[in-house]
């Protein structure tokens, strides 16, 4: 065979050996012992001073506002031990929201959660709830990196971790039209319609709609980790079961689970949706895949400061967020005075000890802050170890 | 070479023998007629005054036609068609899960905000036409961004050029849409049959099962001459932004036909017996005849 010939061979064999390849190697591969399909049970249905409580809730360790804490013995801290906390449970003793994880489905089956409410019959005196809001937010979050020059004290630079975002899609219909068999297969809300004629057609019986356009289109959902919510009629139907389908669309390329975090809410969706609503979704996975390890700065302090950087946002303390941890906030293109204000109130004798005041319990007398005159609130659950400048 | 050609041929032989018989879509062609007993309308003012205009095309309203599997009679006080399931709770009924639907005229914006959908197309001759109808017999003349009346259908025409950037009749909706005249007038859809109006239509790919019913109704105007089946306020219709003009233009609702009963109200005319459709290639006749009180 001529070298020219030979040439054409090989080729033909790369050509080939390239078509098999099905690029599932891509993939995140499911780990640890996080089904792919989850059944959650029944959740209770959160009432707006419940829900008030639990957007109050601090990440990491910190004490509630006074008077919040509901037990009085224990300090219950963050929205996600406040969850767990079998003290904060509706009447039937299910718990009032939810955070999990999910690995993803084998290919071809769909994966994701479900769980149930009803929304109790009131008593003779007590109001009758008619609409509920379902909220579901998957980690992580949507924080891109951007550096306005006019609004720098609000909009700094934010780097986004990409591989550990993952998306669900949220559905809510009654429990009577769910095909699905909760833990085992997810199903969906649609039923047939035969008219008289005998055409038949696929009826959705599902009531979560969610506007997408202008044009009135009502089935979208959210993208890329943004949460979802959808208000729900339920007067005239206290009692009557309803399921909650989250439609696991993608899994984070990191680890291959998808935390999350949901609830239902009494009254409507107007006014309490943003990335702020769920705050702490993005739990760490224990069995980690191809997490950055310790020492790959920066995804590594994005992947795991993650958490602490939406605190940030959600309380309106970005600015402090980004002095404090620099690698966190593309610092090389951040305003060169961008931290002047914030170091000059908390670390005014430049004895490099801004972090240690900021972070330092807000009770607390140890800290020099009052001798220094620092006016400002310390901000102990927005500090991140791992990322700590 | 020599089996070559035979084969090609065969092959563009088989290409050509596919036909669409199998398919469930059809354009139905038919007429309309409305009796001219129920065309007539009465107007009032804010006064509390109170007139009829009869005999005129121009106070026909728009005509919604669609294909449905049957009607129930039995859902309102009116003739209606059958619906499915009712899904949730802002709806009255069941979808009707039309098979086609088509308009005859549809409300327009008349390039000024005090005519948004005021305007239904092939009704009007001209400019002049719309002028006099309102001023004369709607009673209420058309003003400008001022608050002047408009007299002249060359102002009429040059301000809706201007503000929607046209630059023919061509492409004024409530002039030309029923087809333009030699000398530029419009036609209206509907001709006058003695007692009654009638209009050719045509619903065009429809899907067809045996035995479906073609039904509709006339929005009739309202006492101040405006549409149920056009929201003036819809955001999502067309916006004018024209120096100090800014405005929503409205639009029809996109359910219409899944769900009539939301948009007919007291005073509209609505289809009583239905023509069965069994051969798609047959034309039909439906008569807008009863006049839902």
């Amino acid at each position: 065979m001529s070298n020219k010939n030979t040439l054409l061979f090989l080729s033909a064999v790369f050509v080939l050996t390239g078509c098999d390849r099905k690029g599932t190697d891509y993939l995140p591969q499911a780990v640890g012992d996080y089904p792919s399909v989850l059944d959650v049970g029944s959740l209770g249905i959160m009432t707006r001073d419940q829900f008030e409580l639990f957007n109050q809730m601090r990440f990491d360790g910190q004490a509630p506002p006074d008077g919040l804490a509901s037990d009085g013995e224990t300090a219950i801290v963050s929205p996600v031990e406040w969850c767990r906390d079998p003290a904060n449970r509706d009447a039937d003793g299910n718990p009032l929201c939810y955070y999990g994880q999910l690995s993803g489905s084998v290919s071809g089956v769909r994966g994701g959660a479900t769980y149930t409410f009803s929304v109790p019959r009131a008593a003779d005196s007590g109001d009758q709830i008619t609409e509920v809001c379902v909220i579901v937010d998957a980690e992580s979050v949507f924080w891109n990196q951007s550096i306005s020059p006019t609004e720098r004290e609000e909009d700094f630079a934010y780097p986004d971790f990409p591989n550990d975002d993952g998306d669900l899609d949220l559905f809510v219909g009654m429990t009577s039209y769910y095909t699905g068999s909760p833990g085992v297969e997810l199903g969906d809300f649609k039923g047939f319609y035969t008219d008289s004629r005998g055409r038949q057609l696929e009826v959705e019986y599902g009531e979560c709609l969610q506007t997408g356009s202008r044009l009135g289109f009502n089935t979208a959902h959210a993208g890329r980790a943004s949460v979802e919510a959808c208000p729900i009629e339920v007067g005239n139907r206290a009692d009557v079961p309803f399921t909650v389908v989250l439609d696991t669309f993608s899994v984070p390329l990191d680890d291959g689970v998808l935390a999350f975090g949901t609830l239902v809410v009494e009254g409507d969706c107007r006014g309490i949706i943003d990335e702020c609503t769920i705050r702490g979704e993005a739990l760490i996975a224990t069995e980690a895949g191809t997490v950055p390890a310790e020492g790959e700065s920066p995804a590594y302090d994005t992947r795991i400061c993650t958490p602490e950087l939406e605190e940030a946002a959600c309380i309106g303390v970005q600015r402090d967020f980004c002095c404090l941890h620099p690698s966190m906030c593309w610092a090389e293109k951040a305003p060169e005075d961008a931290c002047d204000l914030f170091f000059a109130e908390w670390d005014p004798n430049r004895d490099g000890r801004a972090r240690e005041r900021y972070c330092s319990d807000p009770d607390s007398t140890v800290s020099d802050r009052s001798d220094l005159g620092i006016e400002s609130d310390p901000h102990p659950e927005v500090c991140c170890e791992a990322a700590a400048g | 070479m020599r089996h070559a050609l035979p084969l090609l041929l065969a092959v563009l032989a088989t290409g050509c023998a596919y036909t669409e018989d199998s398919l469930l879509h059809v354009d139905l062609r038919g007429k309309i007629r409305i009796p001219k007993d129920v065309a007539a309308i009465t107007l009032s003012d804010a006064e509390n005054n109170t007139w009829t205009v009869e005999d005129d095309v121009r106070a026909l309203g728009p005509v919604w036609l669609g294909v449905f599997s049957g009607i129930d009679d039995k859902l309102f006080d009116y003739p209606h068609p059958e619906v499915g399931p009712v899904l949730g709770t802002d709806n009255p009924t069941g979808n009707t899960y039309p098979y086609g639907s088509m308009s005859v005229g549809r409300p327009d914006w008349g390039c000024y905000e005090t005519m948004n959908c005021r305007l239904i197309t092939g009704r009007y001759e001209s400019y002049d036409d719309v002028i006099g109808f309102f001023r004369d017999e709607v009673r209420d003349p058309i003003l400008n961004q001022e608050g002047d009346e408009i007299t002249s259908g060359i102002e009429y025409r040059e301000h809706c050029y201007e503000t929607a950037y046209l630059t023919s009749d061509q492409e004024v909706g409530f002039i030309s849409n029923g087809g333009l005249d030699k000398n530029g007038n419009g036609i209206p859809y509907f001709e006058d049959m003695g007692d009654y109006f009638e209009a050719e239509t045509t619903i065009y790919h429809s899907l067809f099962y045996e035995g479906a019913v073609v039904w509709g109704w006339m929005d009739a105007p309202s006492r101040t001459f405006d549409f149920s089946t056009c929201d003036a306020e819809s955001p999502l219709g067309w916006q004018v932004f024209y120096y100090d003009e800014q405005y929503l233009t409205g639009q029809v609702p996109i359910d219409l036909l899944n769900f009539p009963s939301k948009y007919i109200f007291a005073g509209d005319v609505v289809v009583q017996d239905p023509p069965v459709i069994t051969d798609p290639e047959k034309d039909f006749t439906v008569e807008i005849d009863f006049r839902y009180e």
